[in-house]
């Protein structure tokens, strides 16, 4: 992290965008790696790091809630990252894996439509300018929103994941899980920095 | 072993009991304490585990979230578990999320890696693994270490009650067995008394009491029974110790009657006997001993001197012309003189000399132990001045003398026979030389006793043959023409002496009781 922001940043934006933009394609992201593979130092392999627990953490989550019945009659439980891919093939890993019975999905999503499908909604950096209008129409519903965006939940989203003394450390506002019909386990709580929506929350 | 064999019967029975129950509550009391320490082993184990759980519970979200410090603050509150010594938590991947150690407890913690679910009992505490399960996947474990100070503390207490059983139950067990065992030993006593004081007190008339239905019951009346029939016994017995008395007594005084008569036939006997000895040993007349006590004397005495060579004296004395009073006064002044002769010879006589009357008017003194002939001469001598005193008997006056022939031991002879044979001769050699007088026994008398002996002997012969023949001699005449009277002279052919010119005296004959008419003498 000893300054290489620009780099980072570059990197990071690069690969997220190639991903994004040419879809889910394996290669793509190889030749973004390759492409900046002189960038790849230290930081930068931290910040893969950080993304892969993150990823974990996402499943993780998914250990410690509950959802309500009515959804999930798919048969799938399905993350999806909303706006530019910071996890790469880290998230990719989770596919398939069991969760409450379901398979677990990996969807990626650019617009907003489809949110109603997605258990966990991972709203990335890249969209931190919309999270009002994301998060609107997603307050009663059944979807667990997480984000690296400051402030997060105090704008209405559920976990805010942060880093603390580098380690990955997150926020829960347990008004907006409520509101979500989300049953939180105390467990998890306990781990979270508690938040309560401020003035603005209704 | 031999203290306890000589214990009483009751102490036994309660020794007995006493140790069948402390045996029977050390067993119990042992399995008891084992199996509650079983137990209480496996109850803190459960409860470790259990303990162990909730952490590994608590744990997972830590662990999934990597959030060592909720994981040890869920370690927390085993602050207040006294018992735990250590805790930790660990993750699949070798990390260590928390780790909790009592304050002032030095142990080290496992390392870390992946664990299965194990529980080690050591010998002060227990280790506990017990893994974290999320979803079907172990995700990491949890370590606890427990001290067993509990276990050890309810054990103690556990004994300490099971000690205050067993001498509660203990002394129950005494009282009721101190109680108990009079069943048994209560009429084995009364019948070792009763045994007793029969043999004690000989009364076969007691018997035992408290007859149970049991063998000690049936005990009793077969010793009952016995006593009756000891009794039976005893009784015939008894009755016939009276009659066998009865009869001993009766015996008794039976002998002791005749006994008495025997006594007294025995005594009487003995009188005899003593008399009859008396009268044998000695002469009825004067008292004085006879010639069998004599020869007796003689004989020990003649062994003495020869044993000690000392010197013995024999006097023989025979009264001159006693048969001339005897005739002329009778026999009883005769018998008289002689008593009276007796005593003056005992009052002449020391106490070991003894004199004897060997019939009609000889005597025989018997001197033993002298120093010689002149002490038998002295005595001698002494006997023939105690008879110059006269004596007087009825009325008369009477003068009597004595001759005295002397014999010595061992001079003039060596036994007996010989030695009164000296003394017979001197004594009629005294005679012959005028009588009242004492004479010592010399060789010659012998030769002189033997010729004349053999004269006698041959003089009877010739006078039994009718050989002898008067022969007289003329003797030479006198210057005054006075023819002698031939001397009468019996002669025999037998002999060259008969002719000899020795005449043979006249007195030869009257001495050998052969002169027809008896001279004078």
């Amino acid at each position: 992290m000893i300054g290489k922001p620009g780099k980072k940043g570059c990197c990071a934006h690069l690969a997220g965008r190639l991903s994004g933009r040419l879809g889910r394609g394996l290669p793509v992201v190889l030749a973004a790696l390759l492409l900046c593979a002189p960038a790849f130092t230290q930081a930068d392999d931290q910040q893969v790091t950080e993304y892969r627990i993150k990823a974990a953490f996402l499943y993780n989550f998914s250990r410690f809630i509950e959802w309500p019945d009515e959804t999930g009659e798919s048969g799938q439980f399905t993350i999806c990252v909303l706006g530019v891919d910071p996890f790469g093939t880290a998230i990719d890993n989770l596919a398939g894996k069991n969760v409450h019975g379901s398979t677990l999905d990996i969807r990626r999503l650019s617009t907003t439509a489809g949110m109603n499908d997605c258990r966990i909604l991972y709203i990335s950096k890249s969209e931190s300018d919309r999270i009002g209008s994301i998060l609107a129409p997603l307050q009663t519903r059944p979807v667990l929103t997480v984000s690296d965006t400051a402030d997060f939940a105090e704008q209405g989203g559920i976990i805010r994941l942060k880093l603390v003394d580098k380690k990955v450390r997150f926020d829960i506002n347990i008004d907006a899980a409520q509101r979500s019909g989300l049953n939180i386990s105390s467990k998890l709580l306990s781990l979270a920095t508690i938040v309560r929506d401020t003035g603005a929350a209704p | 072993m031999k203290a306890i064999r000589d214990l009483s019967i009751r102490r036994k029975m309660v020794l007995i009991i006493m140790t069948i129950s402390a045996i029977s509550l050390l067993v119990a009391s042992a399995a008891f304490v084992i199996t509650d320490r079983t137990n209480t082993l496996q109850s803190a184990a459960q409860e470790l585990r259990t303990l162990a759980q909730i952490i590994a519970a608590n744990s997972n979200a830590a662990i999934l979230f990597n959030d060592r410090t909720a994981a040890e603050e869920n370690l927390d509150f085993l602050k207040q578990q006294t018992h735990i010594q250590a805790a930790a938590v660990y993750g699949n991947n070798g990390e260590t999320f928390a780790v909790y150690k009592k304050p002032g407890i030095d142990v080290t913690i496992p390392e870390p890696g992946m664990q299965p679910e194990n529980i080690f009992f050591w010998k002060n505490h227990i280790d506990l693994i017990t893994p974290i399960i999320q979803d079907n996947e172990q995700i990491g474990h949890v370590y606890l270490r427990s001290d067993i100070k509990q276990v050890e503390e309810r054990l103690l207490l556990y004994l300490g009650i099971v000690i205050a059983v067993m001498f509660v139950s203990l002394l129950i067990a005494f009282l009721l067995s101190a109680r108990l065992q009079r069943l048994i030993t209560d009429p084995l006593l009364s019948l070792s008394a009763t045994a007793r004081q029969v043999t004690t007190d000989k009364n076969y008339s007691l018997r035992a009491t408290g007859s149970d239905g049991d063998e000690l019951g049936n005990l009793v009346m077969d010793f009952n029974e016995m006593l009756d029939q000891i009794q039976v016994r005893d009784n015939e017995l008894k009755a016939n110790k009276l009659e066998l008395e009865e009869r001993v007594r009766d015996r008794t005084i039976e002998l002791e009657a005749a006994n008495e008569e025997l006594d007294t036939a025995r005594q009487k006997a003995e009188s005899v006997a003593k008399r009859m000895e008396y009268h044998a040993h000695h002469d009825g007349l004067t008292g004085l001993p006879n010639r069998t006590l004599l020869n007796d004397r003689i004989t020990k005495s003649l062994a003495h001197a020869r044993r000690e060579q000392s010197i013995m004296g024999l006097l023989f004395l025979d009264l001159d012309r006693f048969k001339i009073i005897n005739d002329s006064l009778g026999h009883a002044v005769g018998d008289q003189l002689l008593r009276v002769i007796s005593r003056r010879l005992k009052n002449c006589l020391r106490e070991e000399d003894t004199v004897a009357r060997l019939g009609g008017d000889e005597f025989m003194v018997l001197l033993p132990n002298i120093s010689g002939s002149s002490d038998a001469g002295r005595i001698g001598n002494k006997i023939i001045e105690s008879l110059v005193r006269p004596i007087s008997c009825n009325g008369h006056e009477l003068h009597i003398t004595t001759s005295i022939g002397i014999s010595m031991f061992p001079y003039d002879g060596a036994d007996a026979e010989t030695l009164l044979k000296s003394a017979d001769i001197s004594m009629y050699r005294a005679k012959e030389l005028g009588r009242n007088k004492l004479v010592y026994y010399t060789a010659e008398m012998n030769v002189e006793s033997r010729r004349q002996l053999a004269l006698e002997t041959n003089l009877r012969k010739a006078l039994e043959r009718n050989e002898l023949r008067l022969a007289y001699e003329p003797r030479s005449i006198s210057r005054k023409t006075r023819l002698s009277v031939p001397r009468r002279c019996c002669a025999g052919n037998i002999r060259p002496w008969a002719t000899s010119a020795r005449p043979i005296s006249s007195r030869l004959p009257k001495t050998a009781g052969l002169s027809s008419r008896s001279a004078h003498g």
